[in-house]
């Protein structure tokens, strides 16, 4: 298993090393299908692995030993559990599809481009990999911030556009942020364990020698959670991910579903024995989550970007997420990753295909008459809505529900928390029903008969492959693979589960039906809401001017100190020191410039006067011995 | 030889010495001024071989080899420089050559 396990991690490293240096001499086809193929067969591997691990096995195997000085060593070990599995399984699956639609989506590009996208794509999926396989910190570190790196360059792939560059940078500066938090985690998790690699840190024995809720162990999470956060795109340093839609759609997908933002949750899911060990930790990461969740749902509700719509739903779902780990509820948490993962991925990539449609316009206002045109990117995408919103049975039900029916069932001021997701699950029909009602489905109000080509076949086989996991991924049997890594899920009676399901499906229903009434039946009703909101809608439009904030309180101080260096510190302090004492030594100097007469015989006399005063201080002062 | 006591051989080199810095103030031909630059080194060089005789040691000598040696350098480097400036043809007169002045 070693072997496939290194296999799963290898492959799309060949793939990013194949078309990263001959990408450009290839054909077009070729880098494609390495770029995809790559991580297809990874897949194919992980699927291997998935056989084994389902069989009970386990590994924690050391390839190599990468650093050993003195006693000191860091290996460069994988750390194969159900966990691991489940992750490394969703990010070459769902990322597969979404290079197989990347091939269809990016024909557009030349053949540098071409090349380049799937070079970072596979070097986006082999750092995510790394992250959720490694063993040790160390390692965890480096996949952490090859996810950022690899972003950025995804992000910022149209660089000729400012605003890329713009996003990509800030993407960036976030993320950056966070992985000094992980450092700084590491630091104090290898003061205090003496160790790095999971299978020692990560030791319950281990981690109850610190106390209980105490200093060490609390620094140790809240630090592991600047550098989740970041990820995430959780509050307060989600601003990057909405920005992020300047890439590329399927990049977008990518970041979105498979890898990057969930990079946080499999964080906290990872390290649940030290966060079960710091109750006040677990409890930020929930109150984070859930706040969040409804936050970002709030935004999107008056967004007209289709992508900034999705950008928010993601960072509302992932507080979903962050809430489920936070109260313990890991498998919930993992389980509506893996969920979220199929649907988010679908919507994006359905997404992409309208705003390919719609010559690359993503205001929703402008779209409409998809369905003639555009039929299976339709459908499935009202899948993906009707999954994400909570329709019943559908996969985003039955692991939202699992979420909700955790933190309201839980114990101390959680129950709150559930109420808030309950709210989110509410706004989460309401904004996606907006968004498809909007986009999708201006025909039954007599809207003009625009002529809309389907995407080629490359591109919709994997949505609706997507979409058949939207539907029936609830029924994956998740919770019992993840029993060996958190343990037994908590039994619940009937009367709460169907009592939270009839709950959430009623707040879906409610929020369908506003949706409905505002935006496909009367139209005319959203103008005169939208007036009486008022400034509470200006406020949400504008993402409650956290941008403008930080703009505020970061940015600006920061330019205005560069400015301050610039202005002064280096023309008159720097330059001042500099040319003053240059400005002395030549004032100086020209006293004693007289004596250069450049006459040689000057020069000898002195000399020679010179020597004889020496000759007679030797003969008149010092006496022989 | 051994009967001509030491301080004769110093005062000889002594009025050598004299003439050779005395024509090195006054002349302005850079080759005359070389010249009388070598009879300064050479006095001193009588000097030295006349001490180390007189104090039975060896060391004088081994002095006067090297200043031999070093004069030969000087030399060397200094006709270098006076053809250059020939050639440059620039006047022979070392007051003339004041391009060092400040």
């Amino acid at each position: 298993m070693s072997v496939l396990a290194l296999l799963v991690l290898l492959l799309p490293l060949a793939g990013f090393l194949i078309n990263a240096l001959f990408g450009r001499a290839l054909a077009r086809q070729l880098v494609g299908w390495v770029g995809a193929g790559s991580v297809g067969l990874a897949f194919g591997s992980a699927l291997a692995v998935l056989v084994q691990v389902a069989g009970g096995q386990q590994l924690d195997h050391t390839y190599f030993t990468w650093w050993n000085s003195a006693g000191f060593e860091i290996p460069f070990n994988l750390y194969i559990d159900p966990l691991s599995t489940l992750m490394a399984l969703v990010i070459t699956g769902v990322g597969f599809m979404i290079h197989v639609y990347s091939i269809g989506y990016m024909a557009g590009e030349d053949r540098g481009g071409f090349s380049r996208f799937f070079a970072y794509m596979n070097l986006f999926v082999f750092s995510m990999l790394l992250l959720v396989l490694s063993g040790n910190f160390v390692w965890l570190i480096v996949g952490w911030a090859g996810v950022g790196l690899s972003s950025y360059l995804l992000i910022g792939f149209w660089y000729e556009r400012t605003s890329a560059v713009l996003a990509a940078r800030k993407a960036f500066v976030m993320n950056v942020i966070g992985d000094v938090g992980m450092m700084f985690a590491a630091f104090v998790i290898f003061l205090n364990l003496k160790a790095l690699d999971y299978g020692t840190v990560l030791q319950p024995d281990r981690i109850h020698q610190l106390p209980k809720g105490g200093t060490v162990i609390t620094a140790i999470c809240l630090l592991l959670l600047v550098g989740a956060v970041a990820k995430s795109a959780q509050l307060p340093l989600h601003t990057w991910l909405p920005d992020a839609m300047e890439g590329p759609t399927p990049v977008s997908a990518l970041i979105h579903a498979a890898t990057m933002v969930t990079a946080g949750v499999y964080l906290v899911a990872r390290m649940h024995a030290l966060y079960d060990w710091a109750p006040a930790a677990a409890a930020t990461v929930a109150i984070i989550g859930a706040v969040t969740a409804l936050f970002a749902a709030t935004i999107g509700t008056a967004q007209v970007d289709i992508k900034r719509i999705l950008a928010y739903s993601t960072m509302s779902q992932i507080g979903y997420m962050f809430l489920a780990v936070g109260i313990g509820a890991y498998t919930a948490g993992m389980f509506h990753f893996m969920t979220h993962a199929f649907f988010k991925a679908l919507l994006f990539m359905a997404a992409g295909n309208v705003i390919h449609a719609f010559h690359e316009d993503q205001d929703i206002r402008h779209m409409g008459n998809v369905r003639s045109g555009l039929p299976i990117t339709f459908w499935t995408f009202l899948i993906g809505t009707l999954s994400i919103s909570g329709f019943p049975l559908m996969a985003g039900f039955v692991s939202k529900d699992e979420i909700i029916r955790a933190a309201l069932t839980s114990t101390g001021g959680f129950v709150l928390l559930g109420v808030l997701a309950l709210v989110t699950a509410g706004l989460t029909a309401f904004y996606m029903f907006r968004l498809f009602l909007t986009a999708f489905g201006w025909e039954w109000l007599g809207h003009d008969e625009r002529h809309l080509h389907e995407a080629p076949s490359v591109q919709t086989v994997p949505i609706m492959i997507l979409a058949a996991g939207a539907v029936f991924g609830g029924a994956i049997p998740v919770g019992s693979f993840l029993k060996p890594v958190f343990g037994e899920s908590p039994a619940i009676g009937s009367a709460p589960f169907f009592g939270v399901a009839g709950l959430s499906i009623l707040v879906a229903v409610i929020g369908f039906a506003v949706a409905y009434q505002l935006y496909a039946r009367r139209p005319e009703m959203a103008a005169v809401v939208r007036r009486r909101l008022g400034p509470v809608h200006a406020i949400v439009e504008h993402k409650y001017y956290v941008d403008e904030l930080y703009d505020l309180v970061f940015v600006r101080p920061g330019f205005a100190i560069g400015r301050l260096l610039r202005d002064f510190i280096e023309p008159r302090v720097i330059d001042g020191l500099v040319d003053g004492t240059a400005e002395l030594f030549r004032v100086e100097a020209a006293e004693f410039r007289s004596l250069q007469t450049g006459r040689v015989r000057n020069y000898a006399l002195v000399t020679l006067v010179g020597a004889g005063f020496i000759a007679g201080y030797l003969f008149f002062f010092v006496r022989p011995a | 030889m051994s009967g001509v006591p030491a301080y004769y051989f110093l005062w000889l080199s002594g009025v050598i010495f004299t003439v050779g810095a005395v024509g090195v103030l006054i002349r302005r031909n850079p080759l005359v001024i070389f010249m009388c630059i070598e009879l300064m080194l050479n006095a001193v060089n009588l000097a030295f071989a006349a001490m180390g005789r007189y104090l039975n040691s060896l060391d004088g000598q081994v002095f006067a080899f090297l200043v031999i040696t070093v004069a030969a350098a000087e030399v060397v480097v200094g006709i270098a420089i006076i053809v250059q400036v020939y050639r440059a043809g620039r006047n022979m007169d070392v007051d003339e050559l004041d391009l060092m002045k400040s």
